[in-house]
Parts: C-alpha cells; structure tokens; sequence
C-alpha cells in the first residue's frame, strides 16, 4: 500500500501544473450545472457548506484534507486538498461562505486538472415546494493551453469543460442521493 | 504576413463595397437616421453582439459576429462598431445604422483589446500572444502599421488630443505610452499586477489602469505620472469614468459586484452588487447610466450614476463580455 501511495504522490509530482502565475487564453470557459434536492434548503446548504467533507457527498472524492493558513495580509484562510479516486488531486483556497444568500465561494490553486485559473460558486436556493432544494454549481477556467492554435490534444477548451462538467455532473447526483437520504 | 495577392483582392473587395455602397447610400442619406444612445454588447459563448437602445433597456438588435468575440470599439464619425474576436482571430465590423456585418478583416494574432482614434481614422488592436499592437487605417483597413510591446497586451486607450496611445501590458504589469504619430513606444510605467482594463479621463488628465491580480486601480497623473492604488474587489477587470471625472466604477469579477470610488479624494464610496461575473462596463454619459457586462449571468446590469443605484437587468447573450468602450452616440 505505501508502494502503491509512493508511486501515485510521483506521479502527481509530476504532473502538478503552476495555475495563476502564467498567463493563459482570452477566452474564460464556464460549466453551470444544476439539481433540484427533495431536501429543505438548510439542510442541503449544511453539506454544501461543509467545505472540508466533500468526499462525504462526492462520488469522485477520496479524501478531503482541510488547513488553515495566514495569508500575506495576516488573515486565516482555509484551504482543502482534494485527492480524487481516480488518481490526481486539487488545492483549494476557500474565498467565502455565505450563509444568507447560502452561497460558497472557492477556486483552485494547483492540481491536475487540465485546466487554469478556476474560480467556482455552489448556490442553494428555494425550490419550487417548500421542502425542496436547487442547486446551482458554477465554474469558470481556461484551457490549459496558453497559446495560439494549434492546440495540442489534451489542453483545448473541450478537454477542460468535460473535466469539470463530469465532476459537476456525478457530484450533484451524488449530493441529491445524500441530502435526500440524510436525516 | 500579408501576401500581395491578398491586397489586391482586399482592394478589388473595397472597389466593390464602394460601388455597391453608392446608389444605396444616396437613398439612405434621405430616410430618416438612426439617432440615440446604443450599448454594443459582445456576447463570447454565442458569437453575437447583442445593441441595446439605451433609452429603453432593452436589445433592439441581435449580431451574428465570429467566433468569441470580446472587445468593441465604436465610433457615431464612421457609424461603425469594430468587434474582436479572439479565437477566429477576426475583427467584425458592423455598420451601426443597420446593424450588418459589412467586412470581417482577418488578423494574424489574437485580436483582445480595441480603441479608435478620437478622429476614428485608425483602429488600434491589441494582439494578446504576439505582444504587438496594430495601427490599421478605418478608411483602408489593409493599411496596417504595427508595434512591438510589453507581453499580452490588453487594455487600450487613446488620450483625446490623439497623440497618445496607452496600452495595459498585463504580463508585464506596466503601461506602454505610444507616441500615434511614429508608433514607437514613448515610455512605459509600471502599474499593479496584471493590468487588464484601461481607461483616460475625458480631459486627458487622468489614466486608470485595473490590476487585476493585485485587486486594486492605479490613479495616474498623465502629466506628473504620479501613481495612486486604490483597494477595490477581488479580480477587478474593467473601469469607466464619469464626464465630470467624478467617479469610477470597477467591475469585481469574482465578487460580482462594482467598486464606486471618488476620484477627487481616491476613496471608495460605495459597492453595487451586480450581475455574475462583471466584465466590461461604459457609461451612457447622456443619461448618466453605467451598463455592466455579466459574463457569468449572460446579462447587463444598468446603474444609475446620480444616485449609484442598479435601475435594470437586461438579458443579453451567452457569456457577455463587453471589453471596451461600448457605448455609442448616434
């Protein structure tokens, strides 16, 4: 298991691309993906909100591992590492949690997603009944590649809003399993 | 590179336009023209751009243009709106009396970042990977000049005496002055970190550049350079000012908001909450409104100047963006 362990934190070691630093395209990509949740809102926002157990809802998710650091102002940020089962992982930096419009806020540092420059929000709102929940997840990136076409395979527009789109998409059908179960 | 052969159908291309142009614009000059304030809004995910008479708030006109279009220029002189768009490396251009596409020019980069002259003679593009801009002349547009700048250029905007040309390098965090008349670089001043938007006050005396990763707006004194950053939202891209040279608004992308700062004092007096996503914002200065591009909520958010008040949304298209002075007065 430790082999196993070593080998996967090589690869990922290698694979790790710098996010915000460089420079990436002109035009910004977003994936906007909703679910309405048999759920109270406050009961769905409760785990949306959960910022260090999204493994506890999402399918994809291994672990969620959750820190806090000052930032160059001397504020407490926090911060999650997601490591996904299919292999890969994210750095996260949590940007705000609102709990009046129930809305979270966070975006990713580094990690091996084929993406940049990702920023999200996950929103909960009122449904249609009074015991029911929308769920709206929004994200907006670049492609991994920063230059002009020709775009090598595996770094164009299409592979990053498929990346996000697939996390989205069995994320909040998972999410309505587990708000729905829960208690 | 432009290739002779391309020229000379570009000039048969023109002979043509003016022929087929000549008849119709003699009838056209009798009916009666179009008069009022329009905001010429890009629309990325759709390749349209969306015109929205401002005295109704409401989009009057729908544009086919090319693929992700992002900045606009306008000018009421030539009647024309020039739209960019980045990923079919294309400028549009669009007669704004009837709203027609009437010539697409290919460029051979990036195309992000548009400002006329105050005399709409030439058209500036900002090429965002070959670090250039070009000079092309509106009435010849395969007259083109170019010039080498700081990396990725963004921004761009034109002092109103016409001799200055001020480009927002964003890789390189600085400010590229450019002489119009020999289009060679003047001086550069550093700003914050990434400076995407950019704008000149009406009188020529302030510049303003919005730094982007450093989350705040440099205040320049175009004759001292004397520099102020001013604090605002998270991700700022865009400013406009008012006419009195009063006020400024900032567009926060990732806090979907807008910065109201006091210019006279450099001090933030208030925040809009605005659509998703804020990008590009113009102020109809006749009617005293702001309009804000939402690229996250497809949509225009329109704030009242006098009273710093969000009046309306109107629904654009997908992933509007608006970069540029989009406001037009007919």
């Amino acid at each position: 298991m430790k082999k196993i362990l070593a080998l996967i934190t090589l690869s990922l070691g290698i694979s790790i691309m710098p996010f915000s630093a460089s420079a990436h395209g002109p035009a910004p990509q977003k994936v906007e993906k909703t679910i309405t949740i048999k759920a109270s809102p406050a009961k769905v926002w409760a785990i949306v909100k959960d910022f260090g157990n999204m493994h506890q809802w999402h399918p994809g998710v291994a672990s969620t591992k959750l820190e806090q650091k000052k930032d160059d102002n001397g504020n407490l940020v926090t911060y999650r590492t997601l490591t996904f089962k299919s292999g890969g992982n994210v750095y996260e930096k949590l940007r705000s949690i609102d709990d009046a419009s129930m809305r979270i806020k966070y975006e990713i540092l580094t990690g091996t997603l084929p993406l940049t420059d990702y920023n999200a929000s996950m929103t909960v709102t009122q449904g249609a009944n009074a015991n029911e929940a929308t769920v709206t997840w929004v994200g907006r990136f670049y492609r991994l590649y920063k230059l002009n076409p020709p775009i090598p395979e595996g770094q164009d527009d299409a592979t990053a809003v498929k990346a996000i789109t697939d996390i989205f998409d069995s994320g909040l059908a998972n999410l309505q399993k587990v708000a729905e179960a829960a208690k | 590179m432009k290739t002779l052969s391309i020229k000379f159908i570009k000039i048969i291309q023109f002979i043509a336009v003016v022929l087929a142009c000549l008849p119709f614009s003699a009838y056209a000059a009798s009916a009666e023209p179009i008069q009022g304030s329009f905001a010429y809004i890009t629309n990325q995910g759709d390749d349209t751009v969306s015109v929205i008479d401002t005295a109704k708030n409401q989009v009057t006109s729908t544009i086919k243009v090319s693929k992700a279009p992002v900045g606009v220029a306008v000018s009421a002189k030539l009647h024309r709106a020039y739209i960019s768009n980045v990923e079919s490396q294309e400028i549009s251009i669009i007669d704004t009396q009837n709203n027609n596409v009437i010539e697409t020019l290919k460029i051979n980069g990036s195309p992000v970042g548009l400002a006329l002259s105050p005399d709409s003679k030439t058209l500036y593009v900002a090429d965002w990977f070959a670090n250039k801009v070009l000079a092309i002349n509106t009435q010849h547009t395969d007259y083109v000049r170019e010039v080498n700048v700081g990396d990725a250029p963004a921004g761009l905007t034109v002092s109103p005496n016409g001799r200055w040309l001020y480009v927002a390098n964003r890789d390189s965090n600085d400010i590229a002055i450019i002489s119009t008349k020999t289009l060679k670089i003047n001086k550069r001043i550093k700003v914050g970190k990434h400076p995407f938007g950019i704008l000149i006050s009406i009188s020529g005396r302030l510049l303003v550049s919005v730094n982007v990763k450093e989350d705040n707006v440099s205040i320049i004194d175009t004759k001292t350079y004397a520099q102020q950053k001013i604090k605002v939202g998270y991700h700022p891209y865009c400013a406009a000012m008012t006419n009195d040279e009063k006020t400024l608004y900032v567009t926060n992308t990732q806090d979907d908001n807008v910065t109201v700062i006091d210019v006279e004092s450099r001090k933030v007096i208030g925040t809009i909450e605005v659509g998703s996503t804020p990008e590009g914002v113009s102020i109809d200065q006749a009617n005293h409104r702001a309009y804000v591009a939402n690229w996250g909520s497809n949509n225009i958010s329109v704030i009242d100047t006098t009273t710093n008040q969000l009046i309306t949304t109107i629904k654009t298209g997908e992933k509007s963006r608006a970069f540029g002075q989009f406001i037009l007065h007919e």
